[in-house]
């Protein structure tokens, strides 16, 4: 039996932090003859030691947030039209693809929620593990053994020395992604990018991955950006949160003021939309229409058309992503 | 309860439902064995009520769904609806119950036929079942499309034009257009955002008040079940391992398995998480092909015992409504 | 009791479906997006049309007749009169090209239509009922598959006579089987869609469910194969004619043309080479635009542009 622990917010405020990550004013959309915006001015930082959330339905930009940080995009069709991924010093926007590959695995890691499409289904994890050594570190034989046995060791993954020899379609759901973690950390990245670990796991074995992830995170101060659309997810692991909806940063905050008193109607009737373990509700709240089209985005406030609050001045004007006297950010002209 | 009292009235009655998948191996492919998907599960259905299937991949809650919609053979059991024998049933009555037990698909992209209309595709199943005229069945598809918070205006467009939400009330609008006494409802959120999530659970529970419906709801997602059910049942690896109302499952789960798999469910509400004892269970669940002896979740069991390992837990009724299947609970080794 | 809760809570949800037409627009300009980006594709579209066009007005179009000996006129090279010259029984090359084309034509599409029927129907039906029936097809189907199909006419012809019944008949059979299993695919897959089980739950019979919910769904890799198959019968029968086994001389047909020329290729190359470059052409044509269909129909195609 284990008790989760994580970092909350109250522990990390009184520490000086530095930025690890700057993402500056983002500006993400498709190629082609119409151009349309599929991220729109995503600016916030990452600080050194702490777990970020980033939170959003299908199509709120979270996902394109984290592959433009990893220079992922899709080639064809999606380009970053103007802003910067400051990593430390490093802007990573203007990267060759070599050096960008030498970033990834190495100062930024990342785990995916598929892990068996990640995984090469015909080298054992041994061989996998040792492959991302190889690339980004000079090791010999015998040092990446060791290392990649304390790795999976790290991992909790019972008998490492076994599992080496294990093909991943000799593991669990739940083993393969502890391995896509052991692969991620294997040059201690500055970096941690999570995008929906859990999603395809039961919920006891995502237990047992997020209770990996927290430990990870306290015991080596990994700096973890875990993106999801589970806002329970968010409430047991994270540190501070961003809230994301069609392609725009709405809300940011720590875990307990987003929680507490969320001060944008979407979050909000997001997390009284949700049914929760424990509190019966005879009507959950619902919030009307979905998400809009990329390319018929709405004038004005992008969530207007589904909120409760909605007035003429939402309907005409953007509202900019302003910081609020504690130090929150919220973009809406009418705040909870 | 008031409401409880009214429910009495049993609707579906499945005793002892086994639903063995042979293993073929071998030069010759013979049978070498068997995955036992659903093993030896019986419960009653009750007219009116939510019953839920609640359990992890692999734990043959689908299974049992599609047992129970006879898409799937069962190996061996029995099930009556309204008293009726069904396991028996001939071709005919087989289709007379068919149409008594509807669908609702998890996969809102694969229920509905593609190059359909949503007007066809609402109208077959009255078109087969001589619902009545044409006219009657514009009419009732109409009614339908309302019903689940559709306009008419939706009638002659194909599936891919409607977003996974809007496609999940069709189907929703399918199953219940042959008002039949029991609706499976097989994951039927959980490939939808957390927003049109709660729109079509509310919607469920609006059709259920209004027509006094069945559902036999089956769901990985405990906060989910806890909202939608009136009763519960767990089951892992094919066998039911407690059962009972919604409020006993929840708030005094007896058996470990249970008390694991709520404790693991994160909670969207950063202060209970201190105050929140979480049993993280070791390993993962073992291969139907292959279940442990004894009682099948010994393997991950915190508390388990020798006796674990060697037989297998009999139901043990704690009250009239609530009944797990452990050695402990039974022995009083633990509450 | 509940009725008011209802009217409350069950709220429209017209809010989107402004955007959509949008979509079924797009599917639809995604299939002619990819069929006129490809040159070739929309270049041998429109070679086949003028094909099919000149062989139903091969009457009224041809110079001459396609039987009629012309004792004077044998072994004319290409000139202003014979374009395409004329052979050893003094008949224009040109005009049996073009009648010839109508053989071609017309075997291949009877055999074509008769072994899609046959074999569609009968790899949906296996693939959905499945167990000894599936086993027994598709065993037969196979064994018949092990024999080339150019062997499988020779067989034929030579046991009931050369005729263009048994042509047919035998191109025909060979063709079956490869729809049999490109129908038997994706009707596995299909079956396993929910809304296949979500009909058999409301009670729909096995003809409906092929009629309604399968066989529009696998209409596209059987026309893509059907335009495939074109080719080969067109080719298989210009075998079978090369070797004298198919339609009989002295009606015209690109194999039995080149078999004539074979003798003078070369004092006269034409009378070979010309029916020779029809066949090709033709045969590549239909291939070219059997791959541009299923480019067009791919649905990977759609997904990547989303």
């Amino acid at each position: 039996m284990l008790l989760i622990h994580t970092l909350s917010g109250s522990e990390s405020e009184g520490v000086m932090l530095s930025p690890v990550l700057n993402i500056n004013n983002l500006n993400v959309e498709t190629t082609g003859r119409d151009a349309y915006s599929i991220l729109d001015n995503i600016h916030f930082q990452v600080q050194a030691g702490e777990t970020l959330a980033i939170v959003g339905e299908s199509g709120s930009g979270k996902s394109m947030t984290a592959l433009s940080i990893l220079g992922l995009l899709p080639e064809s069709g999606l380009r970053i039209s103007s802003g910067e991924v400051l990593l430390e010093e490093t802007n990573l926007t203007n990267l060759s693809d070599k050096n960008m590959n030498q970033i990834r695995g190495k100062e930024i890691g990342m785990i995916f929620q598929e892990p068996m499409t990640s995984l090469n289904p015909s080298f054992t994890i041994g061989n996998q593990l040792a492959e991302t050594f190889k690339y980004h570190t000079n090791f010999f034989r015998k040092e990446i053994r060791e290392q990649s046995i304390e790795l999976l060791r790290r991992v909790k993954i019972p008998d490492p020395e076994e599992k080496l020899k294990a093909y991943p379609h000799e593991l669990s759901g739940g083993m393969r992604q502890r391995v896509m973690i052991a692969m991620a950390l294997a040059c201690n990245p500055k970096v941690l990018i999570a995008d929906e670990p859990t999603t395809a796991l039961d919920v006891t074995i995502q237990a047992q991955i997020l209770d990996i992830l927290s430990d990870l995170q306290k015991s080596y101060g990994m700096t973890v950006i875990l993106i999801t659309h589970d806002l329970g997810v968010v409430a047991e692991t994270c540190s501070r949160v961003i809230v994301m909806y069609a392609g725009q940063i709405v809300e940011e905050g720590s875990v307990d003021e987003i929680f507490e008193s969320p001060k944008h109607p979407y979050t909000k009737a997001l997390l009284l939309s949700m049914p929760m373990l424990g509190t019966s509700k005879k009507k959950l709240h619902t919030i009307k229409g979905v998400v809009p089209d990329i390319k018929k985005m709405p004038t004005g406030c992008r969530f207007h058309p589904r909120c409760e609050m909605a007035t003429d001045m939402c309907r005409q004007q953007a509202p900019k992503l302003e910081q609020t006297e504690d130090g929150r950010r919220v973009r809406c002209w009418n705040k909870l | 309860m008031l409401e409880q009292a009214v429910k009495t009235e049993e609707l579906l009655k499945v005793e002892n439902l086994k639903k063995y998948y042979p293993i073929r191996g071998g030069v010759f492919g013979g049978i070498t064995g068997s995955v036992k998907a659903v093993d030896d599960v019986s419960f009653t259905v009750r007219k009116g009520e939510t019953f839920s299937l609640v359990g992890e991949s692999g734990c043959g809650k689908s299974t049992t769904g599609m047992c129970l919609a006879r898409l799937v053979d069962p190996s061996s059991g029995k099930i009556y609806l309204n008293n009726a024998n069904i396991h028996e049933a001939n071709k005919s009555a087989l289709k007379q119950y068919r149409r008594n037990i509807q669908i609702i698909f998890q996969d809102p992209y694969s229920s509905l036929n593609p190059k359909l209309t949503i007007r066809k595709i609402l109208s077959e199943p009255l078109l087969i079942n001589g619902y009545g005229s044409k006219l009657e069945i514009e009419n009732r598809v109409l009614s339908l499309l309302e019903m689940v918070g559709l306009g008419s205006q939706h009638m002659d467009r194909y599936p891919h034009e409607f977003s996974g939400g809007q496609r999940q009330r069709i189907g929703i609008a399918r199953a219940i257009s042959l008002n039949p006494d029991i609706i499976i409802c097989d994951e039927p959120v959980s490939a939808l955002d957390v927003s049109i999530q709660s729109q079509l659970l509310n919607l469920l529970k609006d059709l259920q008040e209004e027509f006094g419906l069945t559902y036999i709801f089956i769901s990985h997602d405990l906060s989910v079940v806890e909202h939608i059910s009136d009763r519960v049942a767990v089951m892992y690896l094919g066998k039911i391992v407690e059962m009972g109302t919604t409020k006993e499952i929840f708030e005094s789960p007896k058996h470990p398995y249970t008390r694991a798999l709520l404790s693991s469910v994160p909670i969207a509400n950063p202060k209970t998480k201190l105050m929140r004892k979480r049993i993280i269970l070791e390993g993962d669940v073992p291969s139907p092909k292959n279940p442990p002896p004894g009682c099948s979740f010994h393997t991950r069991c915190p508390f388990k015992t020798e006796i674990c390992e060697k037989s297998i837990p009999s139901e043990f009724q704690i009250n009239k409504e609530h009944s797990v299947s452990c050695h402990l609970v039974e022995n009083g080794a633990i509450f | 009791m509940s009725e008011p809760v209802m009217k409350e809570t069950l709220f429209t949800d017209t809010s989107v479906p402004e955007t959509l037409p949008e979509v079924e627009q797009s599917r639809k300009n995604v299939f002619w997006s990819v069929f006129k980006k490809s040159k070739l594709g929309m270049f041998s579209l429109i070679f086949l049309l003028l094909t099919i066009t000149i062989s139903i007005l091969a009457p009224i179009i041809s110079p001459y007749d396609p039987i009629n000996q012309n004792a004077a006129e044998r072994m004319l090279p290409p000139s202003g009169d014979h374009w395409l010259g004329t052979d050893a029984f003094g008949r224009d090359i040109l005009s049996r090209i073009i009648y010839g084309s109508q053989t071609s034509l017309l075997v291949g599409f009877i055999s074509v239509l008769i072994s899609s029927l046959i074999g569609t129907a009968l790899g949906m039906v296996a693939a959905l009922k499945g167990g000894l029936l599936d086993d027994i097809l598709m065993r037969i189907l196979e064994s018949i598959q092990a024999i080339p199909m150019l062997l499988l006419g020779l067989m034929l012809l030579v046991a009931l006579g050369s005729n263009t019944t048994t042509l047919i008949i035998a191109i025909s059979l060979g063709l079956t089987v490869s729809c049999a299993r490109v129908a038997r695919g994706p009707t596995l897959e299909l079956k396993e869609k929910e809304f296949v089980r979500a009909s058999i739950s409301y009670g729909a019979s096995t003809f409906r469910i092929i009629v309604v919910h399968i066989l529009p769904n696998i209409l596209g890799p059987v026309l893509v194969m059907a335009t495939l198959h074109m080719a080969s019968a067109i080719r298989v029968e210009a075998s079978l004619s090369f070797l004298g086994l198919g339609i009989q001389p002295p009606h015209p047909t690109w194999g039995n043309m080149i078999q004539d020329g074979l003798r003078f290729l070369t004092s006269a190359p034409w009378v070979a080479v010309y029916p020779g470059v029809a066949l090709m052409v033709v045969v590549i044509a239909f291939n070219i635009f059997g791959d541009t269909l299923r480019d067009a129909f791919d649905p990977h195609i759609i997904r990547e542009r989303k």
